[in-house]
């Protein structure tokens, strides 16, 4: 996979597609994030440093860890606030293998700063016929500067 | 920096990421504790490399930005 590239250029996570299964591909093409995101009731929020709020939207994905992106300085500094829609590839043990962009913040940093945070960090996998299976979640970043 | 440096330097930057992917290909054999601590550290270094080595470039020379075409329009 691309892991240090964001876009379809030099940094990007986007040209994951040939390396994903296809049963995921096709999950994760059935429709855009903020479908997913209107469609699924049940929200996980929790708010992390300088007011950043993560919503995991989907009850099958529980998030194991204290993963939290940290805020980059500059954004700070420059005052840049914004919400990230990405989705992110859960493997079968639950580790975050792979991020891509649906909705950016208007920042590339911290749109950047979102997906590249959570990289390895560990949920629940997603559960099918009571077998955990490789899944691309939604997942929506809301960076404030509180 | 002049541009020439600075078209260098992210060339280099690019074969960095290129090992980056490599070292990424193989974490993904590791167990599943060893595997997240060594994605998740792989991916601070990724995101180092932009904010403190390429994103000043780009900054500067906006024309090596790579994610330039895809990017186009949608940045604040």
């Amino acid at each position: 996979m691309m892991l240090h590239r964001l876009f379809h250029g030099a940094l990007l996570l986007a040209s994951t597609s040939l390396l994903i299964s296809q049963p995921a591909l096709a999950q994760a093409q059935e429709s855009d994030g903020r479908d997913i995101l209107e469609r699924v009731p049940n929200l996980i929020r929790k708010v992390g440093p300088y007011g950043a709020e993560m919503m995991i939207v989907g009850t099958p994905v529980v998030e194991r860890t204290a993963c939290r992106p940290a805020y980059p300085q500059s954004s700070i500094k420059h005052g840049e606030t914004g919400t990230v829609v990405f989705r992110l590839m859960i493997d079968q043990a639950g580790v975050a293998t792979r991020a891509r962009l649906v909705g950016t913040s208007g920042f590339r940093d911290l749109d950047r700063a979102a997906m590249l945070g959570f990289l390895g960090c560990r949920f629940k996998p997603v559960v099918e016929d009571g077998l955990p299976v490789e899944s691309w979640i939604p997942m929506r970043y809301v960076w404030e500067i509180g | 920096m002049d541009f020439s440096t600075g078209q260098q330097l992210m060339a280099v930057y690019a074969r960095i990421g290129n090992s980056m992917n490599e070292a990424d290909e193989i974490m993904r054999t590791l167990p599943e504790a060893e595997r997240s601590a060594h994605l998740h550290a792989l991916a601070g270094m990724v995101d180092y490399v932009w904010r403190n080595l390429q994103a000043p470039i780009v900054r500067e020379h906006r024309s090596l930005d790579p994610d330039a075409e895809s990017l186009q329009g949608k940045l604040k």
